[in-house]
């Protein structure tokens, strides 16, 4: 089935087309529809202009489709009830709102469990009346400094990075707590060079452990061939294994600590 | 979450248990050895080489399966190894999760067991070192006194740095007391790897290091020696070695 035989329903409003392996769109101007459903296609180009002649739609959902581009064509429509899009669960490596310029009321994005590694120059600029944005389980890594900055009604902000999270980041009057990240232990937003050092303090601590250790080891076993095997050498050759093992095993646990504490939130 | 029941935060909880278990309990065992060399000087209640690596493995063992019985299929349900957000087993945290009692009485009781049996220890040692050293010679005494205090002070202190947070951040806790996540994450990338790393400076190094200087002191005291020979061979003087 092609959308484009839809034509004559134009009292439509609700559409739903999940799981009808989609692989391309081709609307006709539906007015009427407000909730369009086009979850778990075959989806990997959009062009968002399809959806600027849907006058009524209000809610998006293109989620489990293998979405990997979005585009804008030249469209000077401006569509003016889409609230809601959803993006969730879809193969968007890098995300900028000019595709979304044509829809200036978007209120909530959901670009959570996707590929999505940077979020481009443009921020979420073109969809100014953001309140929610939804990030989890994406892997962000580069994002413009400014990156919500203007955007004065933004009330929720889930990401996996922290750096997302930081004051200087999110708008003036943006409640901190609104916005939830993983903490990282091992990094702070501010104070950069203190908590560079603190890093370095902690590798050196562990290389400490690992090293010391094995050379205590060798020296144990060199001392066990020379002198009398005593007691004490057995102990303290057992007592460098283990901490050797912890030497071993630290840094990993701090890795793991830092990639994925999640913040509790301030209520405790 | 999960990562939290994922089979890498297991492992690195489970190994990172043990090893911190057995370190706790090889410390002790340092502590029994030399206590009863010091005590019992002229009896034969010591460890021998066989009963050393015996004694070993039994605390190898024991720390295995300290960190094995919350794995098993009767406690799996225990979020023991995910309950702080950390894969390490601290019991820091006020809330309640499937085996609660088992990481208090492991993590803080028996801990805080260890330590305080590690302390009387290394006080005892200390007393009984300026025992006898009272009745040696009176010119080495303070040498002697000296560097094993310092030796023996270190290991306590240590040892006391290490281990009380975590117990106090764990009774406070259980008073119910709020304590900042952000502790139980410092006390598990820190403060653990931390006695990791000075252990061998403690048990070993420091030994290398007096050597060495007890050799320079000997070969400084034998040139001496000499030298005192051959400018004066006419008078006799006698040089007490230490």
């Amino acid at each position: 089935m092609v959308p484009q035989n839809l034509t004559s329903n134009v009292y439509l409003v609700h559409l739903i087309l999940s799981k009808c392996g989609l692989h391309t769109l081709l609307l006709s101007p539906l007015p009427n529809v407000k909730y369009f459903d086009l979850s778990f296609n075959q989806l990997q180009i959009i062009n968002m202009d399809v959806f600027v002649n849907l006058v009524s739609l209000e809610i998006l959902t293109l989620t489990h489709n293998p979405l990997t581009v979005l585009q804008n064509g030249d469209s000077q429509l401006k569509q003016w009830s889409l609230l809601r899009v959803d993006f969730s669960y879809t193969n968007l490596r890098d995300f900028g709102s000019e595709p979304l310029s044509h829809f200036p009321v978007v209120r909530s994005l959901n670009l959570s469990h996707t590929k999505l590694r940077a979020i481009g120059p443009s921020g979420f600029r073109h969809v100014p009346m953001l309140t929610d944005v939804d990030l989890s389980d994406s892997p962000v890594q580069t994002f413009p400094e400014n990156v919500f900055s203007g955007l004065t009604r933004l009330q929720r902000v889930v990401t996996d990075n922290y750096k997302l999270c930081c004051p200087d980041v999110l708008p003036d009057d943006f409640k901190e707590r609104n916005c939830q990240a993983p903490r990282n232990e091992l990094s702070s937003c501010q104070d950069l060079l203190r908590s560079e050092g603190y890093r370095v303090f902690l590798w050196l601590i562990y290389v400490c452990a690992v090293t010391g250790n094995i050379v205590c080891l060798a020296f144990r076993f060199r001392l066990q061939k020379h002198a009398s095997k005593s007691a004490f050498n057995t102990f303290v050759s057992s007592l460098c294994i283990a901490d050797f093992l912890m030497g071993v095993i630290s840094p990993s646990l701090a890795l793991l600590t830092s990639r994925f504490k999640v913040a509790t939130p301030a209520t405790s | 979450l999960i990562w939290l029941h994922s089979a890498t935060c297991k492992v690195a909880g489970f190994l990172s248990l043990v090893s911190s278990e057995v370190s706790a309990l090889i410390i002790l065992l340092i502590t029994l050895d030399r206590f009863l060399v010091l005590r019992f000087p002229f009896s034969s209640a010591r460890f021998g080489n066989r009963t050393a690596m015996a004694a070993c493995v039994v605390v190898w063992a024991g720390g295995f399966l300290l960190a094995t019985v919350p794995l098993l299929p009767v406690t799996s349900h225990w979020q023991f190894y995910s309950q702080t957000g950390i894969c390490i087993p601290l019991s820091v945290t006020r809330q309640e999760f499937e085996g609660r009692a088992y990481a208090t009485g492991v993590l803080i009781i028996f801990n805080f067991v260890l330590f305080l049996l590690i302390a009387a220890g290394q006080a005892f040692i200390y007393w009984s070192v300026q025992q006898n050293a009272m009745t040696a010679g009176a010119s080495t005494r303070k040498t002697q006194d000296t560097t094993i205090a310092r030796r023996l002070i270190t290991v306590a202190v240590t040892d006391f740095l290490c281990w009380f947070p975590i117990g106090m951040c764990g009774l406070l806790a259980l008073a119910g007391v709020p304590i900042p996540g952000e502790t139980s994450v410092a006390m598990a990338i820190f403060v653990l790897p931390l006695n990791s790393a000075l252990n061998p400076f403690l048990y070993t190094f420091n030994i290398i290091m007096e050597r060495r200087t007890k050799r320079k002191e000997k070969r400084m005291l034998k040139e001496l020696e000499a030298s005192i020979k051959q400018t004066d061979s006419g008078h006799t003087l006698s040089i007490t070695s230490a």
